[in-house]
């Protein structure tokens, strides 16, 4: 058993540091999944006489303008955020991954078609194309997360693209064919898995680019309305109380920062150097 | 020339690098000395620490690296423990480097002219530049470059790599230092050009009696180049001593070994035991093929009216310099180009023709196996999954007949059965080329395809290698083709050999005629330009 | 060359036609006349022939495709249409809101450059090999910062706390200098990681060493030999720090109250003002494909390598 479990350490290349690195997100998952854990207090009922009150014992990061508690209020924020940006890069990868598959193992035509499609795209601003979604579909925590998505499709297609066409004029490619395997065959055992293993690395990088690019639409008001606790919406109304409160602002952006910061640490843990 | 003065004086120099806690000992107690005008040979194999000796002198250790202990003298200056200010006016100064690959050596983006300016201008700030230019163009025609003038104003990817190589050494003589470094100047060069370089570097040494370390991995150069010679193995100086008496009466075990492994040119492969007519394996017969131009138009040819039979069974041997046309020729043996005119047949088919079946079975019967095979398996792969892929193509779907097959196949290349579970980035040059040799026999070829198989590997293991292969052709009854740049090497091991010079074969025919008897002039060139053509093998070795 | 240039011009008019039809898709076919509807709420007193004068006006009665050809149309005349919200022409809208957010793209884009030229050149020369790495580690930390918190807390500690900028009744470039240093930070650090990862691929290489063996000096090195080679692939993503700088400014001018393009997209996006949003995505598509353009005309002339193949591939 112990040996065993060596052994997958060992084909895995398990590492203390690359342990650490996945920490980060699986407490944040964690909280995002049982808030109640972590904090008694409800992060919708406020207290009328505990308005604006700095941080202190009882409220670590201080309560906001009805008494309701910002602790609270940022663990219970985190599930929105974090489902969020999940739901926004797999939709990105979902169709991303075929697209980018198909331009770098397609012909010439195909190849073509998708990079120049996907060359329109990233020419507006990722932000402002997310915007125009929600434009069209409309605000809304689900709403956004799919913005972000599409809005992150192109990239993602292009990243992909890159990959295989990389994978695909390396040696081992070559002597794949040399003893015998058909297309399907080299694109199944060598050209996906080693594509792929990047791109999923940067995929997870690009977590945390959704996630700020999620607080930032929720930041500017089109993320779930109040009272949801979403940490973009917490800091729009924290502004109010910008000369007098700086709790209520600061700590929702250490909230998204952590996030962030959490899956450029994942993506460096999992990344597979070979 | 003061014969009597040391240039450099190395004496018990210890380098450790240190990565993770764990310490490694490149040089251990390394001493040595080169006199002006001299030139010292350290020649070892990878990882002997020769080119750790080499930065140590011109003080650019990696940063992980440090000097434990131990002195490095440029003339009467000690540089251990030199601060890197005092560094930077003996480097390029007194100490310049001539270095490995000139390629890479020179910035892509700024002109000849303006780097060599550079060179002068860090040691020479104050010098007006209408006048380094004229020394410049002095020293270019120096070293053997025409036109200087024209030269200067362009870039390094307008030249050619023996031309860069001048640069290279214009720039590293410009201050007149007292040593060179010269860390492998010749070896990512063609062979005919490495005999002009050398010949330049022993002009150079003996005009301004710079002293010279010679770093190498190939001793018939070293042999026939330097002065004296000293060997490194695993960091410590094993043998240093007149080139002459060393290689004829070498002490150590260890330099025995290495004289031992060498190819020697002059050693003809013995014969081969006589066996009845067989049929040609491949025939190739005018072979034409030219790559082509931006918009459909005929570019150069690559290869031109190439002809030359294969018997079944033995091997034939293509020599050609680098831009030779010997990658296309490859790719249509393999069938993956189609030749413009002439015909390739390979056991009777033409692989450029045949469809499906036949096709499948032709690609596995001739296998190609490569001069790096790290890049050639895929880096997520261990050594089984490698081995069982050729099995799991030819529809081998049991298990333990894939097992046992993989197994007899290990023994017979001689690999231990542990590297199974090994990646190929984590095995030893050697191990990964029979791990090669395995996969490629997995596939129950007929031919098989060696492109410079050996010439990244040190001379004990191509030794091993090339016996392998001698053995698994006999055993197997395989016909190889055999293509290197190394004539000692060809002449061990192919019984036929064409000679290729820009897209045209100008000889072939039996290997012992074509070497013992050559007609064209490029032949002949080619075969004076070995380096250690006269080395003979030490009387204590026979 | 020539040649060159035109086929990278061609692909340039062929990107912005093509972002133009994906804006007018997203915006202006799929809701259909959804964007008029607001024309039928009672409070706003139309009758249903002013409604329909109204649509007729807007092209909405006709199909998709000739709605398309007459947007196409009129923007090829330059003509950007009218604010569905105001009626005001939107170029009109354009011509007063820009002046304030090219002051905050100059500010953000030169502090950018600055704060990314000071890190590199930290995070390459620094002395040891840990303080290198962890220094290598800041710009993907800082882009992981939102840029409307960062500027917040800009506010309260360098205007409410320090008292050292004022944010309140500022106006003209003395406006842009916060929000636009502010700015600076995100914009810096993809500039800063493309130079780093570029830079460090140049010095992976012998002639690094070889000049190093020369005497030169690492500071030397740095900006007579690395930079030149490492600058193509930076300036590459110039077309992006641009889109970027706009889209920071959607934030930042939400943040400091300015009145630029970027709140003009921000009230669009709220109004469903789609001509003024899409004529805003056209200017940062235009921008885009311009500086791509520039970038790639210029890299023959400072990469002499892609001179020669160009010139081959012309002949």
């Amino acid at each position: 058993m112990n040996t065993a479990l060596a052994r997958w350490r060992q084909r895995h290349d398990v590492t203390l540091p690359r342990l650490l690195g996945v920490l980060p997100v699986l407490m944040l998952v964690l909280v995002a999944l049982c808030p109640g854990l972590f904090t008694p207090l409800d992060p919708l009922a406020g207290q009328t006489d505990e308005r604006l009150m700095a941080p202190s014992a009882t409220h670590w990061f201080g309560t906001d303008q009805f008494g309701r508690d910002v602790f609270s209020r940022i663990m219970h924020g985190s599930f929105s955020t974090l489902s969020a940006a999940m739901l926004a890069v797999a939709i990105s990868l979902l169709v991303a991954i075929p697209l980018g598959l198909a331009a770098g193992l397609g012909g010439r035509r195909l190849s073509g078609a998708i990079l120049a499609g996907a060359d329109m795209v990233l020419a507006i601003p990722e932000l402002f194309l997310s915007l125009s979604i929600i434009t069209l579909i409309g605000p809304g925590a689900t709403h956004v997360a799919f913005a972000v998505g599409i809005s992150q499709v192109a990239g993602f297609t292009r990243m992909i693209r890159t990959e295989v066409v990389r994978v695909r004029a390396t040696e081992y490619v070559e002597a794949a064919f040399g003893i015998g395997s058909t297309f399907w065959q080299v694109v199944w055992r060598h050209i996906v898995p080693n594509s792929l293993a990047p791109a999923l690395s940067l995929a997870t990088l690009r977590l945390g680019t959704a996630i700020l690019a999620i607080s930032t639409i929720c930041f500017l008001g089109y993320g779930p309305s109040p009272p949801t606790p979403e940490w973009g919406l917490m800091i729009t109304e924290g502004r109010n109380y910008l000369a007098t409160a700086w709790w209520l602002t600061t700590f929702p952006g250490l909230a998204i920062i952590f996030s962030a910061w959490a899956a450029t640490l994942l993506s460096r843990a999992i990344r597979m150097d070979p | 020339m003061n014969a009597a003065l040391p240039q450099l004086s190395i004496r018990d120099l210890d380098v450790v690098y240190e990565s993770r806690g764990s310490a490694h000992h490149a040089l251990k107690g390394v001493s040595l000395e080169v006199r002006a005008g001299e030139m010292l040979a350290l020649v070892g194999e990878s990882g002997s620490g020769k080119s750790t000796l080499g930065r140590a002198i011109l003080g650019l250790l990696p940063e992980s690296a440090h000097i434990q202990r131990g002195s490095i003298k440029v003339g009467d200056t000690e540089i251990v423990g030199l601060p890197e200010r005092a560094l930077r006016r003996i480097r390029g100064a007194r100490v310049a480097l001539i270095p490995q690959d000139p390629a890479h050596s020179l910035d892509p983006v700024r002109t000849i002219g303006a780097q060599l300016v550079e060179a002068v201008h860090l040691h020479e700030p104050r010098s007006n530049i209408a006048t380094t230019r004229r020394m410049l163009v002095g020293l270019l025609e120096r070293v053997g470059i025409k036109e200087p003038e024209r030269r200067l104003h362009q870039y390094p990817h307008e030249l050619s790599g023996g031309m860069r190589q001048r640069v290279l050494i214009a720039a590293a003589i410009a201050q007149r230092p007292a040593l060179i470094v010269a860390d492998e100047p010749t070896s990512a060069l063609d062979v005919s050009v490495q005999v002009q370089i050398m010949a330049l570097l022993a002009e150079l040494r003996h005009e301004m009696g710079t002293a010279m370390l010679f770093i190498t991995h190939d001793l018939g150069l070293a042999s026939e180049q330097a002065d004296r010679v000293a060997v490194l193995q695993h960091g410590t100086l094993c043998e240093t001593g007149e080139t002459k008496a060393l290689f004829a009466n070498p002490r150590t075990p260890y330099t025995r070994r290495l004289l031992a492994d060498l190819p020697l040119f002059h050693e003809a492969r013995a014969p081969r035991r006589a066996e009845g007519p067989r049929e040609d394996a491949i025939v190739v017969s005018h072979l034409t093929y030219a790559y082509k131009g931006a918009g459909g138009r005929p570019g150069h040819k690559a290869v031109r009216d190439i002809s030359f039979n294969v018997v079944a069974g033995q091997t034939h041997g293509i020599v050609g310099e680098s831009g030779s046309g010997k990658t296309t020729l490859l790719r249509c043996l393999l069938g993956l180009i189609t030749p413009d005119s002439g015909s390739v047949h390979i056991l009777g088919e033409n692989p450029a023709r045949v469809e499906g079946a036949t096709r499948r079975a032709l690609r596995r019967a001739v296998q190609f196996v490569y001069q790096n095979p790290h890049v050639s398996f895929d880096p997520r792969n261990r050594a089984a999954d490698i081995l069982a892929e050729p099995l799991i193509n030819a529809g081998l779907r049991d298990r333990s007949v894939r097992a046992e097959r993989v197994r007899a196949m290990l023994e017979r290349v001689q690999l231990p059965p542990a590297v199974l579970e090994r990646r190929a980035a984590n095995m030893s040059g050697g191990q990964s080329q029979r791990l090669a040799i395995a996969r490629a026999l997995l596939c129950d070829p007929k031919i098989l395809i060696l492109d410079e198989v050996v010439s990244a590997l040190d001379v004990s293991v191509q030794a091993e290698i090339l016996t392998l292969l001698e053995t698994l052709q006999r055993q197997l009854d395989l016909t190889y083709v055999f293509v290197s740049h190394d004539l000692a090497v060809v002449r061990r091991i192919a019984d036929t050999v064409s000679i290729i010079r820009a897209g045209e074969q100008v000889e072939h025919g039996p290997t012992e005629t074509v070497f013992s008897t050559p007609h064209d002039d490029y032949t002949k060139r080619l075969l004076a330009a070995i380096p250690g053509r006269d080395l003979i093998r030490p009387a204590v070795l026979a | 060359m020539i040649r060159y240039i035109l086929s990278r011009a061609a692909q340039a008019l062929l990107v912005l036609w093509g972002a133009f039809t994906l804006s007018f898709v997203l915006l202006q076919v799929m809701p259909g006349d959804a964007v008029l509807i607001k024309f039928q709420d009672p409070e706003l007193g139309l009758s249903p022939q002013q409604i329909s004068d109204i649509r007729a006006s807007y092209g909405a009665d006709e199909s998709a495709f000739v709605q398309y050809a007459h947007v196409l149309g009129r923007t090829l005349a330059g003509q950007l249409g009218y604010s569905i919200e105001t009626g005001v022409p939107v170029s009109r809208m354009l011509h007063a809101a820009y002046p304030t957010t090219l002051r905050l793209a100059v500010v953000s884009f030169g502090g950018a450059i600055m704060l990314a030229a000071a890190f590199a050149t930290a995070a390459l020369l620094a002395p040891l090999r840990p303080l290198r790495a962890a220094l290598r580690l800041v710009p993907g930390l800082a882009s992981g910062i939102p840029v409307f918190w960062l500027e917040i807390v800009a506010i309260q500690l360098v205007s409410f706390h320090w008292k050292l900028v004022p944010v309140v009744g500022v106006s003209g470039w003395a406006a842009a200098v916060l929000p636009g240093l502010a700015l600076a930070i995100p914009i810096s650090a993809p500039l800063t990681q493309v130079f780093l990862s570029a830079a460090e691929r140049v010095m992976a290489q012998p002639f690094i060493d070889v000049l190093r063996a020369r005497g030169a000096s690492p500071l030397r090195i740095l900006y007579a030999h690395v930079l030149p080679n490492a600058l193509p692939p930076t300036l590459t993503i110039s077309g992006l720090v641009f889109g970027e700088i706009l889209a920071g400014a959607v934030v930042t001018e939400t943040v400091f109250g300015l009145d630029g393009l970027g709140q003009l997209a921000q009230q669009a996006v709220a109004n469903q003002d789609v001509a003024v949003l899409q004529a805003i995505i056209l200017i940062s598509v235009a921008g885009f494909v311009v500086i791509n353009f520039t970038v790639d005309a210029l890299h023959p002339l400072i990469d002499p390598r892609i001179r020669r193949t160009q010139a081959g591939g012309a002949a």
